[in-house]
């Protein structure tokens, strides 16, 4: 059976951008469903929601919220010195607390398809993903099933928590040994490697940044502007590797199927190919192709540093360039080449 | 490594460091609670018209209350002062007025600006009244500058101030769902 697959990226108030993706495709097809949804940091609160039914509260959330119902601020150089966060994050606890009720997660952990919340662990530095219920396939990935409402309500914090910025959560509070755990973006951006790891055939990756392929034209004088810009990089090339190794896959195991056309049409046999291509330590030996789709913004979003502005007004125009970009990307697929056409 | 410490700070750009234009609605500055602020003073008494000047040395301590959250603080200042070759303890009512914030872009604020006001009793006949302004610093330090007439002895008294809050903002829960 062939699987479908989610995968979010984080992005803060830019997940508006994800969630007008979503409406256009389930717009397109109602009855689609995923079979396995990834969500990083503003990715794991969507990915819960991800259904047709919910899309109509992801979009009032995604355009009603403000920054003050996700998080508090403080003295900056008060926290920086005595707290282990620059912000509080109370008002999102409350959110998850309101949404995500003990029912949802019931329900949530009784319905046919795994929602995975990626996140880091300070005290391990592994990426570990969170799972609404167990996965059916071995993973070589770190993976937690969470069986309680307030666990899952935590790794669903714990992935949306930046580090620094925000504090690091315990998913399962008073678990020894101590695991505390931030956002999943500190190791990868999107966790397209485990849907394609558990089966997924075809995937959609949702980046809720622009390719920064467009030049900044200024000289960079100061320390703060060098680093930040030196980040904007770093985080591009998170975002970047998370993609490539699938990528690396997909066009490797074309070139192959290429190889074995052109040996085929030379008259060797299909088992003397298989024979002559089956060599110990075959990189691609099991793997499939990947139908993989990336929707990602045309262009810079807004949303301030971080995604950590959450305006209404601008998550509005979020949702509609999320709907846009997703009819357009549709309208250029081949028929039959996707489960949206 | 540095790949993950990109990471860490994700997506934030390069307004960081840039000037907050507006001051927002609300403030986490003056949080509803006590300070008390322990001050080395330093200055000096004069009444202008005769030489020389006396340098003046000492703490102060500064025990507030915040009566309106974000605005408002009442208490006292408790006071051993050295000067003219003996030390004078005084004491009396205080109060600061928050008058703005300095913002680190949308992380919060940096400092607040007060303007304080008192009257103090001393042990030699001295009744100062006045005020000034002083900086609140990361809700942990000050810095402040004031200046008192002391009509019992037709003085002033101008000093400036260094102090630590040793009743600090209680640290927050870092469990969110617990906090």
């Amino acid at each position: 059976m062939s699987k479908t697959a989610l995968v979010i990226s984080g992005g803060g108030s830019k997940g508006a951008f994800a969630v007008g993706a979503l409406k256009a495709m389930f717009a397109r097809n109602p009855a689609l469903q995923f079979n396995i949804l990834v969500g990083t940091s503003t990715g794991a609160l969507i990915a819960p929601l991800a259904t047709s039914k919910d899309i109509g509260l992801l979009e009032q959330l995604y355009t009603t919220v403000r920054t003050d119902d996700v998080i508090t601020t403080y003295n900056a150089g008060n926290r920086f010195l005595t707290a282990d966060s620059i912000f509080g994050v109370e008002p999102l606890a409350g959110l998850l607390r309101q949404y995500y009720t003990d029912a949802f997660f019931q329900d949530l952990a009784g319905r046919p398809y795994h929602v995975l919340l990626a996140t880091g662990c300070l005290q391990t530095l592994e990426a570990v993903y969170f799972s609404s219920r167990p996965l059916d396939l071995p993973t070589a990935h770190q993976v937690i099933p969470v069986h309680k409402a307030d666990h899952f309500r935590r790794a669903v914090l714990a992935s949306a928590c930046q580090p620094v910025f925000m504090p690091p959560i315990e998913v399962v509070p008073g678990a020894q040994p101590l695991r505390q755990y931030v956002d999943g973006g500190v190791r990868e951006y999107a966790g397209i490697q485990l849907a394609i790891e558990q089966g997924a055939d075809e995937v959609f990756v949702i980046l809720l940044s622009a390719e920064l392929n467009t030049p900044v034209e200024k000289r960079y004088t100061s320390v703060p502007d060098i680093l930040m810009r030196t980040v904007e990089i770093f985080t591009e090339d998170v975002g970047e590797n998370d993609l490539a190794i699938p990528r690396l896959y997909n066009s490797a195991l074309e070139y192959m199927e290429g190889v074995r056309a052109n040996l085929k049409a030379h008259g060797i046999p299909e088992q003397k190919i298989e024979e002559l291509l089956s060599v110990p330590g075959n990189p691609f030996s099991n793997k499939r192709k990947v139908n993989l789709h990336l929707i990602r913004p045309d262009g810079y979003l807004g949303g301030g540093p971080g995604g950590l502005t959450f305006d209404p007004a601008e998550m509005k125009a979020m949702v509609d360039k999320g709907v846009s970009g997703m009819n357009r990307y549709i309208a250029g697929l081949e028929p039959g080449s996707s489960i949206l056409v | 490594m540095l790949r993950r410490a990109s990471g860490l700070l994700l997506l934030f750009g390069s307004s960081l460091w840039q000037p907050c234009p507006a001051q927002p609605a609300s403030t986490p500055e003056f949080p509803p609670g006590f300070t008390g602020y322990l001050n080395l003073q330093q200055g000096i008494v004069s009444d202008f018209r005769t030489t020389p000047d006396y340098y003046q040395v000492g703490f102060t301590f500064h025990p507030q209350y915040t009566l309106l959250p974000s605005r408002l603080r009442v208490g006292a200042q408790l006071g051993a002062i050295y000067t003219q070759g003996r030390w004078s303890a005084q004491a009396g009512p205080a109060v600061a007025l928050r008058l703005f914030d300095m913002r680190a872009g949308v992380f919060g604020t940096v400092l607040n600006v007060q303007l304080t006001a008192g009257h103090f009793w001393g042990s030699f006949g001295q009744r100062l009244a006045g005020g000034g302004v002083q900086a609140e610093i990361f809700q942990l330090f000050n810095l402040a500058f004031t200046g008192h007439r002391d009509y019992g002895n037709k003085q002033w008294w101008l000093q400036s101030s260094l102090g630590f809050n040793l009743i600090r903002p209680k640290k927050k829960s870092s469990d969110p769902f617990n906090p």
